[in-house]
């Protein structure tokens, strides 16, 4: 298991789209992912329970990953974050934005 | 016997989408979807009945999305990208099928007992937290996914008669999503927020939208008259069964706003000289490649502020030299005339780069921004240097660098700048010698020694954002403290008179590049200050144009001179809507 601290910097956070580019991101591994914010947590491929996290600009959160391609996982999601969501997985993007 | 006059009312709400429309009022009331009294069929069967209806949701879903991409914008469009993820969720649907097992109930009454879980959470939420409201979107799936069960019809605004303002207690976003904007003249809800979903596709699709209107559904009848006015930035009023003069009033304004969009649009490229001839240089900023081209359309000639940080935002990797080579020729040959000030990377602070390892830093706005991460990371900084030098043998470009603290800081960078001169020299490589170079005035350290950095410089340009930022002492990302943050503080309008002051002592041009340059309060007030380029983003250039054009510069002088004795952002701001107002009144507009 790995897992890596980023703060969320874009304007409002893990709000629609970008939780939803998230979400998206997470479910295209197999590794099972979680999202941390202080004592809460939540399934990185549940929208809902993402959305209920509700990470707003300028939280660090802690993503986790846990599985077969756990490493890929996280520097996706990472990239995604760090890139204020500009950098976007072809198979995500490809599936509508 | 019937009454034929009604008396006039008058509702307010906050304005959620601008604009001002007439029209008649269509009631929606709260929808009634029959109650699931199903006898449950098994447990197998009920399932086999949920996953069609998500399929057939999931379809209706792409359809809206096709349908708004091309409408409304891909924003739009997006609102419903992400009800499909939420329909696409494995566990939502686990969740359903069990309590379907378990309790032996039809699909429908076993998805209302899970939705109604997750709406509590979402309503457990605090009040301001963002997401609270995205519970719209659950609900929309919800009576999406409900309506395929029953087998009901779609309940969207797609049979309103002509010329509908729609009237309900508060909407889904897909009641909006596939409305014909041309039937639909104006929305008045008695809930809804402002930055709710279907307040975006208002925006997006031109339609002026009223929320929290209270008794709007008690107060308006069907067919009845309506006006509705949300032009002020907040507040909206609807006149229920107006007067002939309200209507005629409403009817003026309507026309007023198409054809000030008409003159205005008519000065998109004009050049910007006063009644009195004094003249200055407007032009645009452009975050990437992609914006180019749309700046020309909005009639920019010259780019005064190219962030090249977005080259490095959006690729994976750091661009190399010669991807920048190219980014850069591009701009330098769309803009043959004017040419393009290339910012070199500002990144840091809120924006962050792959590929130069940012530490996390406890203060990031007052860390390893802009030049400073430059100068520790001397090999990208060389090959951004070395690109743009060599870009500019196809048109003019200028260097500019970002988050300059004072002199040590420009004389590092220089020095910097011609060594690369001297590589390329030796390299043989072809580059244009006469590449001006300028700095970004943004932190008050720079802006007091701004005559010693102008004697060093072709030019500065002031970044009000940052600047703004830095003299306020607020972070403008953090929420809780935008009260502070004082677009029009005395404190800003002083040190960009004496940034330009100093500048022009020594012969310096200076320029002003933040939010500021294109808020069409503060043009004229700056152009009063002789800065001598104001660069904006290029869809105020028409209208930066206009307020320069149709005014005179010894009225700007006056103004400036005015705003400079002020002591309080809120007189400031008076005084520059004063002059507004009255502008807009001389042209007739």
């Amino acid at each position: 298991m790995i897992s890596a601290e980023i703060t969320v910097e874009n304007d409002h956070g893990l709000h629609s789209r970008p939780a939803d580019l998230f979400v998206r991101t997470a479910r295209l591994y197999r590794s099972a992912i979680t999202v941390h914010k202080g004592a809460a947590s939540a399934d990185a491929k549940q929208i809902l329970r993402v959305l209920l996290l509700n990470v707003s600009p300028g939280t660090v959160i802690t993503i986790e990953a846990d599985g077969p391609d756990e490493q890929a996982a996280l520097e996706d999601l990472r990239t995604l974050v760090t890139s204020n969501f500009q950098i976007i997985n072809e198979a995500v993007r490809s599936s509508g934005l | 016997m019937r009454e034929l006059s009604f008396v006039t009312m008058e509702l307010t709400g906050i304005n959620a989408s601008p604009g001002v429309a007439s029209g008649s009022a269509y009631l929606l009331s709260p929808r009634q979807l029959p109650e699931p009294t199903v006898y449950p069929s098994p447990p197998g069967l009920e399932t086999e009945r949920l996953s069609q209806a998500i399929t057939a949701a999931v379809v209706q879903l792409e359809d809206i999305q096709r349908s708004l991409s091309s409408s409304a914008g891909d924003s739009a469009a997006h609102i419903f990208r992400s009800q499909q993820t939420i329909l696409e969720d494995p566990a939502l649907v686990g969740e359903v099928t069990a309590v379907i097992h378990q309790e032996h109930i039809c699909a429908e009454g076993a998805l209302r007992r899970v939705v109604d879980q997750y709406r509590l959470l979402f309503l457990q939420l605090q009040e301001d937290a963002y997401n609270r409201e995205r519970v719209a979107d659950l609900d929309d799936v919800y009576q999406r996914l409900l309506r395929n069960l029953l087998g009901v019809k779609e309940a969207t605004l797609l049979t309103i008669p002509a010329q509908s303002i729609v009237v309900a207690v508060d909407l889904l976003p897909s009641d909006t999503a596939l409305v014909d904007p041309s039937l639909l003249k104006g929305l008045v809800l008695e809930g809804g927020a402002a930055t709710s979903h279907v307040a975006i596709l208002a925006r997006n699709l031109g339609i002026p939208m009223v929320v929290q209107a209270a008794g709007a559904l008690e107060k308006i009848s069907p067919g009845s008259e309506v006006v509705l006015d949300a032009l002020d930035s907040e507040r909206a009023t609807v006149v229920v069964h107006p007067n002939a003069e309200q209507l005629r009033r409403c009817r003026s304004r309507v026309d007023l706003m198409t054809r000030r969009r008409e003159v205005l649009a008519r000065y998109a490229g004009a050049e910007a000289v006063t009644r009195d001839g004094h003249r200055l240089s407007l032009s645009a900023n452009v975050g990437a490649t992609g914006d180019l081209a749309p700046a020309r359309r909005d009639g920019a000639t010259r780019v005064g502020l190219y962030r090249s940080e977005f080259l490095f935002l959006r690729a994976a990797t750091p661009p190399t030299e010669d991807e920048q080579y190219q980014a850069y020729r591009t701009a330098a040959e769309l803009f043959p005339q004017g040419g393009a000030v290339i910012r070199t990377l500002d990144a840091g602070g809120d924006k962050p780069v792959q590929g130069l390892s940012l530490t996390r830093e406890a203060n990031p706005f007052l860390g390893a921004r802009g030049l400073r991460l430059s100068l520790t990371h001397p090999e990208f900084f060389r090959a951004q240097l070395r690109a743009i030098l060599r870009a500019a043998v196809h048109g003019p470009l200028q260097i500019m660098f970002p988050m300059v603290g004072g002199v040590p800081d420009l004389e590092a960078a220089l020095a910097i700048l011609d060594e690369v001169r001297e590589e390329l020299d030796t390299g043989g490589v072809v580059y244009n010698r006469d590449v001006t170079v300028g700095a970004m005035i943004e932190v008050p350290s720079a802006a007091l020694v701004a005559e010693a950095l102008a004697r060093r410089v072709s030019f500065l340009s002031i970044g009000t954002n940052d600047l703004t930022q830095y003299l306020t002492a607020t972070d403008r990302l953090n929420g809780a403290v935008q009260e502070y943050y004082r677009v029009y503080d005395p404190s800003v309008f002083r040190t960009i008179r004496m940034v330009v002051d100093a500048g022009h002592r020594v012969g310096c041009q200076v320029g002003v590049c933040g939010e500021l340059g294109g808020n069409p309060l503060a043009i004229p007030a700056l152009v009063g200050m002789r800065v001598d380029e104001l660069s904006m983003g290029a869809s105020s250039l028409a209208t930066a144009a206009w307020l320069v054009r149709e005014g005179s510069y010894s009225d700007m002088q006056e103004l400036s001179a005015a705003v400079l004795q002020q002591e309080d952002h809120r007189v400031i701001r008076r005084l520059l809507e004063e002059y507004h107002e009255e502008q807009i009144r001389r042209s007739g507009l």
